[in-house]
């Protein structure tokens, strides 16, 4: 009952013309944000968080909320259509998403995305409403040696993503992790790999265009190679593909669609829980888990819609995870909550465990909010589907110089500098070759932003356990997870063993 | 005029010097009245060298908000984070010195990050206008019956050395140099564990893998009110700080050791005195507005106005320090 009666308080403030006003605003710049290559949720919260110093708290909270789970949907839009994630949250997208718009399925995945994400989020929020309190604890729980492990645990089993050769994909999550000990070490400490003769080195390199680079560039260059290997009349052949099929999903993709959504939000809310990027590390686990749950494995990555749905419905629910540490605790487990959580602070109030009972218009409202502003997503979403998909109509001669040109602007707006817009051209060159090698740079992205992770908590472990590893062993959370590496460690290989000897049994 | 002529030389040149010295005079004279009279003529841009939502951006732009009467063209934030605080602090530096461009600095990147990053610029860059105040250092840990104070804690630690675990917000931060100087000053062996920021630290100290945590007042605030899992057993400044007031100062229980870092409105070295002086003038009332002192408050940064020669020896005074402790620490930057 009072948790009920609490939410209604809730909608009660959300339902505050000025509040509904900022959830529509917040929602709107979240989904443009999403949809430019570059400017992500943090940066954008960021430029805007100043505005929000003349505005109520709940409603600042509400509409910088709103720019952050928003940007989750636009983030689907650019990866689908042009092979440009709009953020790193929806690099898998782009693997299923990319291809059927390139089968003229543009309308479907893009349905599919906003209406996953629209389940997905409004799921997370419910979770969010009941559970926040008693599942903010058990976060806690979760210190540096379970973080090593987790993060251990996510380069063991995620870099497989697309299935493709075992040693390259690994290999690409290596030399991720590698470039992200670029720069200033995660505790603060010094700087490493950065010699004084390129100076944007020492701030480390960014992973946005790198991301870019790999995806976006990398596109642009393997469209102009093919558009200028064709003879004249091969060319009207490139550009009358790919033709729309349909616009909206049919049934069969909805029937597919929602075991993923439902498995991805619950993914994505336990994974934003934990300490670190756990919007973008739960997108890789649903595709994975979505793979090995297929019955037909061999259609991901050639546009199977449950890896549209399944990553989709996780970074969504994810935002709502993320929230249950800053709004029960006080405590933000992500930058990007860092930054909401200064939104709150340029208001006086310094949230802290009892943020719900001293600032319930704060804590309730913005709940509420969240139910609202999904809702206004999918409205302001579903509209568009028939006007984005046209864009992958475009001829390829015209579109390839647009999205260069966002990736370029996208990359300098990062920081405005150019050493961005280099990243971001040598990771296109890198991407165009790694295409050309049969290599997916999915795992490379993985490993960039899982690095800082593993790097910081494998410095505070050390110190913690007085370099006595095998303490982990007692704490039963490290030692579940490290449980459970053994497992994926074992398990392909046992299969590997079991296939080899069965093999060679009845075959002779 | 043949007249004027005759009349020598000498009158002549006399005339002349006197007539060029008049217009020289007035020139700089007016010179200085208008940089006294006309400023500011324009908006103030001021750099906070992090990233909004943090507390030196709240705080910047608290007083922005408060200095509207003073500053009526009004006064801009703007946020250029990253390098440790020494890109924005460099922009700042480097930008023209005509007092619309000031620099809202902490302790550490005016001072002791020259020490350990590879910064474009040195204390001389820069000049001080104005100390704008403190966020001490505290103490916290998660409550434990075994240490309810400061002397119960160093005791612990003394008994059973390396076992206590010391979240930082960062292996060079000011935090950790203070832990440091606990550790030297009480003569026990405290292990400093950096985390990445002072919410980090807090979180670590309530999931209980950590025992203590160095954070500055505006963090410590939030977590240590009744009824909190996290108790505040020094904080390290001379007097107690208002909004946390039931944590005692490490003077009262006998360790006299105080840090905090602190905050300053900096310009860059070019900046001519009267501009300089006419900021000054303009900015003390805002910051002496009780109005202000008491948002700050809120947020748990203690307003203490010093002028510019006060804040200049705080500061040269931390970076003598903070250059010993990081060379025991083996942190120094390499010369080059």
């Amino acid at each position: 009952m009072g948790i009920w009666h609490d939410l209604l308080f809730g909608f009660s403030v959300a339902l505050q013309p000025e509040n509904l006003l900022a959830a529509f605003l917040g929602a709107l710049v979240g989904t443009v944000v999403g949809v430019l290559p570059g400017l992500g949720p943090a940066g954008a919260i960021a430029i805007l968080l100043p505005i929000t110093f003349g505005m109520n708290a709940p409603t600042a909270l509400v509409m910088l909320a709103g720019i952050y789970y928003g940007s989750m949907y636009g983030g689907s839009i650019t990866s689908i259509l042009v092979r440009v994630p709009g953020e790193a949250a929806s690099v898998v997208t782009s693997l299923d998403g990319y291809q059927m718009a390139r089968q003229g399925r543009a309308g479907p995945a893009l349905a599919i995305a906003a209406l996953a994400s629209w389940v997905a989020g409004t799921l997370g929020v419910l979770a969010l409403t009941l559970v926040a309190p008693s599942l903010a604890r058990f976060a806690l729980a979760f210190g540096p040696p379970e973080q090593l492990c987790l993060a251990a645990l996510a380069l063991l089993t995620l870099p497989t993503v697309t299935g493709s050769s075992v040693a390259k994909a690994y290999g690409l999550a290596a030399l991720g992790v590698l470039i992200a000990t670029v720069g200033q070490d995660p505790t603060g400490g010094l700087v490493r790999f950065a010699p004084a003769a390129v100076p944007g080195l020492s701030r480390g390199i960014d992973f946005v265009p790198v991301v870019m680079g790999l995806y976006g560039v990398a596109e642009v260059l393997r469209t102009a190679e093919e558009w200028m290997g064709r003879s004249r009349t091969d060319k009207t052949d490139m550009m009358a593909v790919p033709r729309l099929s349909r616009l909206w999903p049919d049934r069969d993709d909805l029937r597919r669609s929602a075991g993923p959504t439902g498995r991805g939000a619950v993914i994505g809310f336990l994974v934003g829980l934990l300490p670190g990027p756990g919007n973008i590390v739960s997108t890789y686990i649903s595709y994975v888990l979505e793979r090995r749950l297929s019955k037909q494995p061999d259609e991901f990555g050639r546009g199977a819609v449950e890896g549209v749905a399944g990553p989709e419905a996780a970074n969504n629910a994810a935002t709502a995870g993320q929230l249950v540490p800053l709004l029960a605790l006080g405590i933000p487990f992500s930058s990007i909550t860092g930054l909401l959580l200064g939104g709150i602070m340029l208001h006086g109030i310094v949230p802290g465990p009892r943020l719900m009972s001293d600032h319930p218009e704060l804590f309730w409202g913005l709940i509420a909010s969240m139910y609202v502003g999904n809702v206004v997503l999918l409205v302001l979403n579903l509209p568009l589907v028939g006007l984005f998909a046209r864009i992958s109509l475009l001829r390829p001669n015209l579109l390839a110089p647009v999205v260069l040109v966002f990736c370029v602007i996208g990359a300098f707006s990062l920081n405005n500098s150019v050493f961005d817009v280099v990243v971001l051209m040598v990771a296109g060159v890198v991407g165009y070759l790694l295409h050309k090698a049969g290599y997916e740079p999915a795992p490379l992205v993985l490993g960039m932003i899982v690095g800082p992770l593993l790097e910081a908590s494998l410095t505070q472990t050390g110190l913690i356990l007085d370099g006595q590893w095998s303490a982990m062993l007692q704490r039963p959370l490290s030692a579940a997870l490290l449980g459970l590496m053994l497992v994926a460690v074992l398990w392909p290989l046992s299969r590997w063993l079991l296939r080899l000897l069965l093999v060679r049994e009845p075959a002779r | 005029m043949s007249k004027a002529h005759r009349s020598g030389p000498r009158r002549t040149r006399f005339a002349v010097a006197a007539a060029l010295g008049a217009a020289i005079g007035t020139v700089l004279l007016s010179a200085g009245c208008a940089e006294k009279s006309d400023y500011p003529a324009k908006a103030v841009k001021v750099i906070v060298p992090f990233g909004p939502g943090g507390p030196s951006d709240v705080n910047a732009r608290l007083i922005a908000e408060h200095a509207k009467a003073q500053f009526p063209k009004g006064i801009a934030i703007t946020n250029v984070p990253g390098g440790s605080a020494t890109t924005g602090t460099y922009q700042g530096v480097s930008s023209e010195p005509d007092g619309y461009t000031w620099i809202y600095g902490g302790t550490s990147e005016l001072s002791s990050v020259l020490h350990t990053v590879e910064a474009p610029y040195t204390m001389d860059s820069y000049r001080l206008v104005l100390k704008v105040g403190n966020m001490p250092t505290v103490l916290l840990v998660k409550k434990d019956p075994r240490w309810p104070t400061l002397a119960a804690f160093i005791d612990h630690a003394k008994a059973n050395p390396g076992a206590v675990k010391v979240g930082t917000p960062g292996d060079a931060s000011f935090n950790r140099l203070m832990g440091e100087q606990l550790a030297a000053a009480a003569g026990i062996n405290l292990v400093m564990v950096p985390f990445n920021g002072n919410a980090a630290v807090v979180q670590g100290l309530l999931g209980g893998h950590i025992q203590a945590g160095l954070v500055n007042s505006p963090d410590a605030r939030a977590h240590v009110k009744d009824g909190s899992e996290i108790a505040g057993l020094a904080v390290f400044s001379a007097k107690r700080v208002a909004s946390i007031p039931t944590i005692p100062t490490t003077r009262e229980q006998g360790v006299d050791l105080v840090g905090t870092i602190s905050h300053y409105i900096a310009v860059p070295k070019q900046t001519p005195d009267a501009v300089v002086a006419a900021i000054e003038k303009r900015l003390k009332p805002v910051l002496a507005d009780p109005a202000y002192v008491k948002a700050a408050e809120a947020i748990a940064f203690e307003a203490d106005v010093q002028d510019a020669a006060v804040a200049r020896s705080e500061l040269t005074r931390w970076y003598e320090t903070a250059g010993t402790l990081y060379g025991k620490l083996g942190m120094l930057k390499k010369k080059q």
